[in-house]
């Protein structure tokens, strides 16, 4: 090395000659050395105290019972007056609805057959053509499919090799996880959790990567694979692998240890200086109140519940023979109201901030035994295909209103329990008031396949940001397609003419909106920026601009 | 040895009132006594004392330290020895530090802390918050049920089982407390809280004989132990139990500053051992104990948290797009995504975790390989050819021949990249998802390599403006940073405010050198709007070493350049010295700094001679306790 060796007869300030050029006395040096002030508080990064909480029910619902049939773009429907009548779907939810604001006819623009289908014909709107396409040019399927990989991606399919035997799946990663991912990854221990309570009758695998039972993306055509049994669910989130300790017992070595833990700051008191003392000091106190906290209720109802009690005749230890019984007719009740429970307990633990909660999937032809007051459902008024939501809905039977208003009392069920659940911190504060739970299906109209105009049901501000009590309606056309009454249901919306029909029916309905369309994507950038995320940087395959027209209007509370 | 000198109090106060600190309250400190007497019966654990592997530090530290004088401390000017305000540990010493105790690994502890304050550019341990002390507590239970899981392996040094109920437990105690506190012999008050500890909880799990109630009992202990002041604060009540004034640090707190500096986290047997047997008092004992830690691989860990934290590399952020933008024959533009994908959706999945990962360990290496060479240090990493690189990195680094997922060196092809200035990570770091950012890349050569920092952006600077048609990034810059000067939002008309050339003559230039690097720090000759990178007529202006002025041909000019100067040597020790005297540095400081530059250019730019030399400063080898 023949570098010369720096001689201690150096100049020490020429070390720091730039502050001198900028005209700053030596006396402010270490303020400004580094840009980096002495002992700077760290910009704590707290976990934001907002949740996103995602219901599925399949099959779409039977949207003239669900509207509420007073006119207008804003209804004010606080006091549940407007909800509460047997007939209407949102019935079970009247003693809520000051926590709702209630969507009425947002589009699933990218579930559109022009978006999943190069043959598809092509659509004008507003006068525009938009040619039809699809991300990869495979033509992908015109039914609920395309709503199912669109509903939380904002994309439309991919993958898989033709309409119907491998349809692809969603090619966007879905909101849930952009949230996960940015806020919540590393900093809760579960990021979400995807739970779906298993169908009865159709013994089906989450994990076959069907797009019908695909909700949650991590990226394109990557779901995740959901929990549905609640022993599994259990054990992933209280389990830890450790003895369960009983509640009493957690709270009393609480107790104990942080008693322990102050004795031990008041012995050191006398040993260090009063200065840092001051320190300790802080941080003893903040001790005792983690400690008053624990015993609070706050802290109690964070505690791990007791295992589930398991059904007679069950083995938990089996899993075969759980998810048999879960999969028993009738017993949808029971195990989704197990799912639900723990979900609203992980979620008052902190342990996540994210959740998917998917009763089954798409396409189920459930017959729901336990609806009806255990009578199940009535057959058929159509009595075209038989019993099961599936065939009903395609025929939009008036008796899907027993199914329907059964899913809003599910909904409804998941906010009192939050509502319930004070959060930690916020006197005052619910975990519902900093929460945005979600309620929706895959289609509008299952008769068409047509996932425009969809009904969705919002519940919790999200810490303010949402408006609630309110129904607010946007697009202002829907066009319901009437099967031909000599037409076979079953195999009719297969039939090139209903193709044709329902492309050309989403056409007139867009071109008769005298704005663009508003669609989902915009709903989940507003989702997106009640949490502090710009669509734009954080999931920019929702802000597609084919689907994306920005926040949604009215939705946020002031607007 | 001779005694630094002070600072002035005046100065300390400023500093502390301007870190929310308690200001004012320092004259009021008293140095009341206590000891650490006590009749405990504590006993040692080896706490993994392995000392395998090996660093370049095999000449003598003498042979190579110039500045030392023969009871090896620096001699001539000392630096300033000031109060320090007590530290809890940070967050990395805390996860290093239950490693070592508890043998959970970082990635296996699964309770994130919250966010350490900064001093000197470093995190410290100077801040505590009500978030802080929960997230202390929720690490404390998953840590210690974690660790009761495996009794066998958490009691075989104490030999006995469950069935020993509470004279096992005590046994534990006796063991674990004395290691977990650090400072040898715990008092024996704090042993029988822990012993009670157990018995309240053993009791109410079943009795302290079964394994439940002992599990749980040991289980609270640990909780206990984790969360109390004596493991989570760098006490040193022995040193200040000797009374006012400026004094040697010596024995187990000595121990613990050697430890949290080297390995950034505990010490082990020897250190102990050595606290025990008072062999930890003189400076060259000190020396003798830092150039054996620095041979153990917890030396590397010790060092990476340090230079992640100077090179500001410790994350890299996520969401890049990785657009690589070309001009097609009939002159319109097209995006490629460096990534294989081309419909422009989606694109932010494809930079996976995998090859993020990737990036940082590869970055990491060449790092370590350069400063744990036995000479050039900085030289290598400024100017070294070799990188590391796997199969899904090659494509960035434009080399080839590298398969599979690990990691493997190879030469880069100079004419394109050198060092570690341009490396994908920093690359990728200072810019935003879509586009290259010259100001930041510029601002963090010269503020992280030659230690000449701004003032951040005044308020309500107006921002970026995209380029127009036809016009590149850097014509860009070079447009919205030539005038002023700036008025800022509410300055009164009169105000020259803050020329922006000012900082941008000196910033962007340096910046633009680094046009020919993508947003994920591919090599490109267009950049992000379609403009060829221009690398001409770039100056590089106001250096404080005039030797790095002038016209500079490429990034690999300007690491040439620096490699030949001292100031990037200047800035790596001042920076070392913040990160040892946990502050910011001051002008007394400056003279010890400049005894560490000469040592380790003596050296032939071998850094563990520097780090040694760090722990012969008075900022390290002494403390100042005020009355």
């Amino acid at each position: 090395m023949s570098r010369p060796i720096r001689t201690p007869a150096r100049p020490t300030m020429g070390r720091r000659r730039f502050l001198r050029d900028l005209g700053v006395s030596a006396a402010a040096v270490p303020l400004l050395v580094g840009l980096d002030s002495l002992y700077a508080k760290a910009q704590v990064p707290t976990i934001p105290k907002k949740r996103f909480v995602f219901m599925f029910s399949p099959n779409g619902i039977l949207y003239s019972a669900w509207r509420i049939p007073q006119a207008g773009a804003s209804l004010d429907i606080s006091d549940g007056t407007l909800l509460n009548d047997p007939a209407r779907t949102l019935q079970p939810l009247s003693q809520s609805a000051g926590k709702l604001l209630v969507l009425d006819r947002l589009s699933l623009i990218g579930a559109r057959p022009v978006y999943n289908d190069p043959t598809a014909p092509p659509l004008t709107i507003n006068g525009t053509t938009v040619q039809s396409s699809s991300a990869d040019g495979i033509p992908h399927p015109g039914g609920e499919q395309k709503g199912m990989g669109n509903l939380l991606t904002g994309q439309g399919l991919k993958g898989g090799d033709n309409n119907f035997g491998n349809p692809g799946l969603g090619n966007g990663v879905s909101v849930d996880q952009v949230i996960a991912n940015v806020l919540f990854k590393g900093k809760v221990r579960f990021p979400s959790l995807q739970i779906a309570v298993m169908g009865t009758n159709d013994l089906y695998d989450y994990s076959d990567r069907q797009v019908e039972k695909q909700l949650s993306y991590t990226a394109p055509i990557s779901p995740l694979v959901p929990v549905s049994d609640p022993f599994v669910l259990y054990n992933v989130l209280f389990g830890n692998a450790t003895p369960q300790i009983a509640t009493n017992l957690r709270l009393l070595m609480d107790q104990t240890v942080l008693d322990g833990v102050q004795a031990d700051f008041t012995r050191l008191q006398p040993k260090v200086s009063s200065a840092d003392w001051q320190l300790l000091a802080q941080h003893q106190q903040a001790v005792r109140d983690i400690e008053g906290q624990l015993t609070a209720t706050a802290k109690a109802s964070c505690s791990a519940p007791t295992p589930p009690a398991a059904p007679a005749g069950v083995n938990i230890s089996d899993a075969t023979a759980t998810l048999t019984w879960t999969e028993v007719p009738g017993m949808t009740p029971i195990s989704g109201k197990m799912l639900m429970d723990l979900m609203v307990r992980a979620l008052a633990c902190g342990l996540t901030n994210v959740v998917t909660f998917q009763w089954t999937h798409a396409e189920d032809n459930l017959t729901y035994p336990w609806v009806n007051n255990g009578a199940g459902l009535p057959p058929s008024q159509c009595n075209l295909t038989g019993v099961g939501q599936r065939n009903m809905a395609h025929e939009r039977d008036p008796n899907l209103i027993f199914v329907d208003q059964w899913y809003a009392s599910q909904f409804n069920y998941m906010i009192t329990q939050l509502e319930q659940v004070p959060e930690s911190g916020m006197p005052g504060v619910s975990l519902l008031d900093n929460s945005l739970l979600m309620h929706a299906s895959e289609v509008s109209d299952a008769a068409n396949r047509i996932s425009d105009n969809m009904a969705i049901t919002l519940a919790g501000s999200n810490g303010g940001y949402f408006k609630q009590g309110q129904a607010l309606r946007f697009n202002s056309v829907f066009t319901p397609l009437a099967i031909p009454p000599n037409s076979d249901p079953s195999s009719y919306f297969l039939s090139d003419e209903w193709y044709t029909t329902a492309v050309q029916a989403a056409a007139r309905d867009q071109a008769t909106v005298s704005g663009p369309d508003l669609s989902n994507n915009d709903l989940m950038a507003s989702i997106l920026d009640s949490f502090g995320l710009d669509v734009t940087q954080a999931a920019p395959s929702i802000a597609d601009p084919r689907f994306f027209h920005g926040l949604l209007p009215g939705v946020k509370a002031g607007s | 040895m001779k005694l630094g000198l002070i600072v002035p109090a005046g100065l300390a106060l400023v500093a502390f009132a301007c870190g929310g600190q308690t200001s004012g309250d320092l004259a009021a400190r008293s140095g009341a006594a206590g000891g650490g007497a006590g009749a405990a019966t504590g006993s040692t654990l080896d706490a993994s004392s392995a000392t395998s592997g090996s660093a370049g530090l095999d000449a003598s530290l003498a042979d190579a330290s110039p500045g030392l004088e023969a009871d090896g401390s620096l001699g001539g000017i000392d630096g300033a020895v000031i109060a320090l305000p007590l530290l809890h540990l940070t967050a990395t010493q805390y996860a290093n530090t239950i490693n070592d105790l508890l043998s959970v690994p970082p990635g296996a502890q699964n309770v994130p802390l919250a966010a350490d304050s900064t001093a000197g550019g470093f995190a410290v341990g100077s801040a505590i918050s009500d978030d802080a002390v929960q997230d202390y507590h929720d690490s404390a239970v998953a840590i210690a049920s974690q660790v009761v899981s495996n009794l066998t392996e958490l009691l075989a040094p104490v030999n006995c089982d469950a069935t020993g109920g509470s004279a096992c437990a005590a046994s534990f105690v006796n063991a674990f407390a004395p290691l977990a506190f650090r400072h040898g012999t715990v008092d024996a008050a704090t042993i029988a809280g822990l012993n009670q500890t157990f018995t309240i909880i053993a009791a109410a799990a079943g009795g302290a004989t079964t394994v439940m109630g002992f599990t749980m009992g040991l289980q609270a202990v640990i909780e206990q132990v984790l969360q109390s002041p004596y493991f989570l604060y760098h006490l040193e009540v022995e040193e200040e139990a000797k009374g006012a004034g400026q004094l040697a640090v010596t024995d187990y707190s000595m121990a613990n500053r050697l430890s949290y500096l080297l390995w950034s986290s505990m010490p082990d047997g020897a250190l102990f051992s050595a606290a025990a047997a008072n062999e930890l008092t003189t400076p060259a004992q000190v020396s003798s104990q830092a150039t054996r830690m620095l041979a153990d691989p917890k030396a590397k860990v010790g060092l990476r948290n340090f230079y992640q934290q100077w090179l500001m590399a410790l994350n890299l952020p996520t969401g890049k797009v990785g657009y690589s933008t070309q001009v097609l024959a009939n002159g319109t533009l097209s995006s490629t995504s460096l990534f294989g994908t081309t419909s422009g959706v989606s694109l932010a999945t494809e930079f996976s975790p995998a090859l993020q990962q990737a990036i940082v360990d590869s970055f990491n290496m060449q790092v370590d390989s350069a400063l744990w060479a036995d000479s050039n240090a900085m030289k290598t990493l400024l100017t070294g050819a070799t990188m590391y690189t796997n199969e899904a990195l090659t494509p960035i680094l434009g080399v080839s021949g590298a398969s599979g997922t690990a990691l493997q060196s190879v030469q880069v092809d100079p004419a394109r990249r050198i060092g570690i200035l341009s490396h994908p990570l920093l690359m990728a770091t200072y810019a935003t998802a879509t586009t290259s950012h010259p100001i930041r890349r510029g601002r963090w050569v010269w503020e992280q390599i030659v230690c000449q920092p701004f003032p951040n952006a005044p308020p309500g600077e107006p921002g970026f403006q995209p380029p127009a048609p036809g016009m590149s990034l850097r014509q860009d810059y070079e447009l919205l940073t030539s005038t002023g000067p700036y008025l800022g939002v509410g300055q009164a008309s009169g105000n020259p405010g803050i020329p922006c050339p000012m900082c941008h003559t000196r910033m962007d230039p340096v910046g633009f050198l680094f046009e020919p690097y993508d947003t994920v720090g591919q090599y490109r000759t267009i950049d992000d709007y379609g403009q060829p990178v221009d690398l001409t007529k770039i100056t590089v202006v106001q250096a404080q070493d005039p030797s790095l002025d002038g016209l500079t041909a490429s990034s690999m000019d300007l690491a040439q350049n620096l490699a030949k100067s001292d100031e990037p040597v200047l800035c790596l020790m001042s920076n070392l010295y913040r990160f040892m005297a946990h502050r910011a540095d001051a002008p007394v400081d400056y003279p010890i700094e400049a005894e560490l530059d000469s040592m380790f250019t003596a050296s032939n730019q071998n850094l563990p001679t520097a780090l040694v030399g760090l722990t012969q400063t008075e900022a390290f080898l002494e403390r100042l306790n005020v009355p």
